[in-house]
């Protein structure tokens, strides 16, 4: 039975390789120890490309949190929420701490970076 | 520390996490409108004043997260009464007073200015007060 879901919101954001090339050049150590969750820190570390990695981590984790309002989140709310990224620059994400959503987006690029573009969605009858 | 030295130590903090000149940071700039920080710079802030004041500031007690997520808080667009209680409690370095005359949740990022930093550290590092998760 197809589940009904309600928009409760859609969030972008954009970073530039030269933001997060410089971020993490400062705080590498720091940025993968708090803002990652246990399997992206895995990724991260075996990634060829660990910046694009990174800048999708993050664009797609602030387009989320854009999505509810939030202009900032704690360490914490980045390390729950999980990127499941596939393919075609389509991902999803989970949050533990609300399961009744559906978390979906897609990337795109830009001349100087990348961006993500989430949708929100309640899943409803659950 | 003086408050001059504080005040020096922040700018540098601020200039370069957003990379601008020293002498753009005033304790009236607002990071988001007057400094054009983003969504990155609020965390490359936090770990610059952790390393440049040697502090942990725990998760959310500078930047409080999930402020507004709570049922009542924000009513067609604005803060309601109670939204605005929670503000004032979980934000003590805040300074509101121009916010409470229209609270419109689009302009709450707006209130975001270097002061408050100023006013988090001078209570921590100056007056060596614990943060609130010790």
């Amino acid at each position: 039975m197809p589940v009904r879901k309600k928009l409760l919101g859609i969030g972008i954001d954009l970073v530039s390789w030269d933001q997060i090339r410089d971020f993490l050049k400062r705080h590498r150590k720091s940025a993968v120890e708090r803002l990652l969750n246990p399997s992206e820190k895995i990724s991260y570390k075996k990634t060829s490309r660990p910046l694009e990695f990174f800048a999708r981590c993050f664009s797609a984790k602030e387009a989320y949190f854009k999505t509810r309002n939030n202009f900032w989140m704690a360490e914490e709310d980045f390390r729950r929420v999980r990127l499941l990224e596939e393919g075609r620059n389509r991902f999803r994400m989970t949050d533990a701490s609300r399961r009744n959503l559906h978390i979906e987006g897609r990337f795109f690029k830009t001349p100087t970076g990348v961006g993500a573009r989430v949708f929100l969605w309640e899943k409803q009858g659950i | 520390m003086s408050d001059p030295q504080l005040l020096e130590k922040v700018r540098e903090c601020l200039s370069g996490a957003l990379g601008i000149e020293p002498e753009e940071v005033k304790p009236e700039s607002s990071l988001v409108r007057d400094l054009g920080a983003e969504s990155i710079d609020f965390i490359d802030i936090l770990f610059r004043l952790e390393k440049t004041f040697d502090i942990k500031i725990p998760s959310g007690e500078l930047f409080p997260a999930n402020l507004l997520n709570e049922e009542g808080m924000v009513e067609n667009g604005c803060l309601t009464p109670r939204g605005l209680s929670v503000l004032r409690e979980r934000m003590p370095y805040l300074g509101l007073e121009e916010f409470e005359k229209d609270p419109q949740l689009s302009r709450l990022s707006e209130q975001f200015k270097v002061q408050m930093i100023l006013n988090y550290l001078r209570e921590r590092v100056v007056k060596g007060a614990p943060s609130s998760a010790s």
